[in-house]
């Protein structure tokens, strides 16, 4: 599945690409407007950045999840699903499949 | 660009935004009718009472005893039954006092009633489903019933 910091990075991809091509576009089109506000917009950055590198920042670290180990699962074989915490396995329509529990859990 | 344009590139990027977070949901919404959170919140945190192989074993007791009241066809053979309860509960722990033995075999009661009960859940939910994983396991001869 992909994660939410995943969707937020595509549609972030996405966005940019979308106003990125708008603004080529037009600065193509009236020639050196568009190098101008690049040049500008470069040079705030870099601005901002030697600025602040004197400046010791805090940087917060999002603490690492702790394993879940009740959303672990495998896959025996294709379209049956198990769950160790739950010692039982599924079937990919989602029914509780007590063949495949047996065989995984109780051999 | 027109402005008409900008637009026109604004809608396919929402559209594609949307198709990126609703494909994953859909998909977990169709394949998956196991109760997950209620599985977890009732027995998540329970104490290992019983193996790996019966826990294993009490949960397709469980649910061939959920399956008799959902689907038709099907009834607990009483001695089957019995004897499979025996062999998913032994050996028992060693070393137990009479007190610390009544206790266990309590959480084990517990444990096999609330497998039950989440299985009667999951096959009144899905029962198409679930009666057709009756019907497996009821053919597999490799895998004991205690049906009659």
């Amino acid at each position: 599945m992909v994660s939410t910091r995943i969707k937020l990075s595509i549609i972030a991809t996405l966005a940019f690409a979308v106003v990125a091509g708008s603004v080529t576009t037009e600065a193509i089109s009236k020639n050196k407007t568009g190098a101008v506000v690049g040049g500008l917009i470069a040079g705030a950055a870099i601005g901002a950045a030697i600025s602040s590198a004197n400046h010791p920042t805090t940087v917060y670290v999002e603490e690492r999840p702790k394993p879940n180990k009740w959303s672990d699962s495998f896959s025996p074989k294709p379209g049956i699903r198990c769950y160790p915490a739950q010692h039982a396995c599924y079937s990919n329509d989602g029914a509780y499949n007590a063949n495949w529990t047996h065989k995984v859990y109780a051999r | 660009m027109s402005i008409q344009s900008h637009i026109r590139k604004l809608v396919l990027c929402l559209a594609a935004c949307l198709v990126i977070i609703a494909v994953p949901v859909m998909a977990e919404d169709d394949d998956d009718e196991r109760l997950d959170d209620a599985w977890q919140d009732a027995i998540g945190d329970q104490e290992p009472i019983l193996t790996d192989k019966q826990f294993a074993l009490l949960n397709n007791l469980a649910f061939q005893a959920a399956v008799t009241k959902i689907c038709d066809g099907y009834t607990l053979d009483s001695d089957k039954f019995a004897a499979g309860v025996a062999e998913a509960t032994s050996p028992a722990p060693e070393g137990m006092s009479d007190e610390d033995a009544d206790t266990w075999k309590t959480a084990v009661l517990i444990r096999f009633g609330t497998t039950y009960g989440l299985l009667l859940a999951e096959g009144n939910d899905e029962t198409d489903e679930f009666c057709e994983s009756a019907k497996e396991l009821k053919a597999d001869s490799e895998v004991p019933n205690v049906w009659q």
